[in-house]
């Protein structure tokens, strides 16, 4: 007489579970759906968080940041032009052999009167290597007239900073600043091409090649950023350690979530309150589960207390309960996964289209990219059903010490 | 081995608090022999049930001791007192109490299965047990689908499968009509007599009592001379 027989009866909870669960059809169905639903919601939230972070970051990263800088300790809070880091090709080459990161580049900026007589304005002057900033940028493909940069001498302007200084391509821009020594820096450009992106660009943007700009502003080899992509923006950390190991002195690393807060804030943002709406949705759902066995207590009292008189352990039908609880979750998530299959998948291949992106993208600097593709990560994937099952199996824990407790005789005698 | 199935001693059973005790069973003492067909009489509220349920192990006397067999009830965990039910006691209730999700083979068979015994083996004591009580046609009828007195058969199929010690059978002629009572006590005897069981039945049927050996007559929750 031990617990191994019981044990051992565990193939006979799985009919009897299973039998139980349909008993009371319409609740079960309700219960179904309820997991069903509250799955497909919880996993295509997840996946459209999960799809829309990595536009917004490379979105926000690909027009001008990067993902990783070396920088001057004192360029981001301060960005004066005699702030410059050194060695730049020099190091340049070395990080091109890194396998951690994708691509780098150098910029230099300063801000400058440009003009066009008698046209001038106040101008961010940005020096770019141009073969590698079509790869680390989106700037050189926003181009609507003429070509991007293709050597020295060239500028590469926004539209509304060309409309002001009524500048077409083939025009000359004559630029006017304060170089490192606090001398005059000046450099006269052609324009190689105009572009559009968002209004702050095209207002107050002009590209020139890091050679011109060395040599307008009198600082050789230097810069004041070397740009980095990796493969993950949101896994940084080994690429961070190999641009730590090129810096020198008064240098520093930042990567796109120190340089462009707003972007990693906001996804924080959005990541706590959509957590909050998923655990809201999860509760329900949890709470429906646990209505139902609350329900199958009251309802099957007598039938437990049967149980307990014919031999019967405790465990073995709190056993039962959980095999109940299993087999209710896996049929929830099994139609969950159908209807996320058929309703939330194919968004994955459509897209969501946000239709007011596109202007907003125009008309501001917003990092929402125009489409979202859900992502069907694995944790998307399974985070849901594993959180419903965990939260079910607790649920009915509670239920079960109820279960515990009740007096066999008095269950005999309930209706 | 002791000759006596079940043998109590003082058993007193109150149920409420200290302030306000509610007497079920006062000192009952009573030995009950291998074999025997007793009945346990009185009028409602009299103990009967609450007798059986303290035999069964169903609950705890308030004082006095319980053997049946060589178990000493109240040496025994509840684990162990679930034991005793599974592989010493079998149980028929007035209502029949038969799980109604499985089919009248599956119902008896599941005392063989909580006890470990194979399948094969199991599936052929359930039936031969179920067929003893005239019921080979109904083996796979759910409890839904049989009358009463084929449900009451199918308890009684599943109490003495297991060839248990002790059948206690609380009121089982309640919801029955003669005919059936009648049918049903000649398979109570059938199991006594066949079987070896020794069987203790609550009842205040006089039907049910024309078949018992011994009566047992409990007022006021003690036994009348």
């Amino acid at each position: 007489m031990n617990d191994s027989a019981q044990s051992a009866s565990g193939s006979l909870f799985v009919p009897v579970a299973w039998r139980n669960l349909w008993r009371n059809r319409r609740r079960t169905l309700l219960t179904v759906a309820a997991i069903a639903f509250g799955m497909l919601i919880v996993q295509l939230v997840m996946s459209i968080q999960s799809g829309s972070y990595g536009p917004m970051i490379a979105l926000g990263t690909r027009m001008g940041s990067g993902h990783i800088q070396i920088l001057h300790k004192s360029f981001h809070d301060e960005p004066r032009i005699e702030h410059l880091i050194s060695n730049v090709n020099e190091r340049l080459s070395e990080l091109d052999e890194s396998t951690e990161l994708d691509f780098v580049s150098a910029r230099a900026e300063a801000f400058a009167l440009v003009s066009n007589d008698p046209h001038s304005t106040a101008a961010l002057v940005s020096g770019v290597i141009p073969e590698r900033e079509r790869l680390l940028s989106d700037v050189p493909t926003k181009v609507v007239e003429g070509t991007y940069l293709t050597g020295d001498n060239q500028a590469f302007i926004g539209a509304v900073l060309a409309r002001n200084l009524q500048l077409d391509v083939g025009g000359e821009i004559v630029i006017l600043g304060t170089n490192a020594e606090g001398g005059i820096g000046a450099a006269v450009a052609e324009v190689s091409g105009i572009f559009e992106a968002t209004t702050e660009l095209e207002r107050a943007m002009i590209q020139i090649s890091l050679n011109t700009f060395q040599e307008a502003f009198d600082m050789p080899d230097q810069a004041h950023r070397i740009v980095a992509l990796v493969d993950d923006p949101m896994s940084m950390d080994d690429g961070t350690e190999v641009l730590r190991g090129f810096l020198e002195t008064d240098e520093i690393v930042m990567d796109w979530t120190e340089l462009m807060p707003e972007i990693s804030q906001g996804i924080e943002i959005d990541i706590v309150s959509n957590a909050i709406l998923q655990a809201v949705l999860i509760l329900i759902v949890v709470l429906s589960i646990m209505n139902t066995f609350v329900m199958t207590l009251f309802e099957r009292t007598r039938e437990y207390g049967v149980l307990f008189a014919i031999g019967m352990k405790r465990t073995s039908v709190y056993r039962m309960t959980l095999v109940e609880v299993v087999l209710l979750w896996m049929v929830g998530i099994v139609c969950g996964g159908l209807l996320t299959c058929l309703l939330a998948v194919p968004l994955m291949f459509t897209g969501i289209v946000i239709p007011a992106s596109e202007e907003a993208l125009e008309s501001q600097f917003t990092f929402m990219p125009s489409a979202i593709y859900p992502d069907f990560s694995w944790w998307v994937v399974f985070t849901a059903p594993v959180v419903i099952g965990v939260g079910a199996l607790i649920s009915v824990s509670l239920v079960a010490i109820r279960l515990a407790r009740l007096n066999i005789t008095e269950a005999l005698r309930s209706e | 081995m002791s000759d006596f199935a079940v043998q109590t001693t003082d058993i007193t059973r109150i149920y409420g608090n200290e302030t306000v005790p509610v007497y079920a069973l006062r000192g009952v003492s009573l030995d009950v022999e291998v074999g025997e067909f007793v009945s346990i009489v009185g009028p409602s509220g009299s103990g009967k049930s609450t007798l059986l349920h303290v035999i069964g192990g169903l609950e705890r006397p308030t004082e006095g001791e319980i053997t049946v067999g060589d178990t000493i009830l109240g040496e025994c965990s509840d684990s162990e007192l679930t034991d005793v039910r599974l592989y010493k006691m079998g149980f028929v209730f007035q209502a029949y109490n038969l799980i109604p999700v499985l089919s009248a083979v599956e119902n008896v068979e599941f005392i063989l299965q909580l006890q470990g015994v194979g399948k094969k083996e199991r599936r052929e004591r359930a039936q031969e047990a179920l067929s003893a009580f005239g019921l080979e046609d109904l083996f796979n009828r759910r409890p839904g689908e049989m009358s009463g007195g084929q449900q009451q058969r199918v308890a009684i199929a599943r109490a003495v499968v297991s060839n248990p010690a002790v059948l206690l059978a609380d009121e089982p002629s309640a919801n029955l009509d003669s005919e059936t009572t009648k049918e049903f006590c000649e398979y109570l005897q059938h199991a006594n007599e066949e079987r070896g069981v020794t069987i203790l039945t609550a009842t205040h049927d006089p039907l049910v009592m024309g078949y018992t050996k011994r009566h047992i007559n409990l007022v006021d929750g003690q036994i009348a001379a």
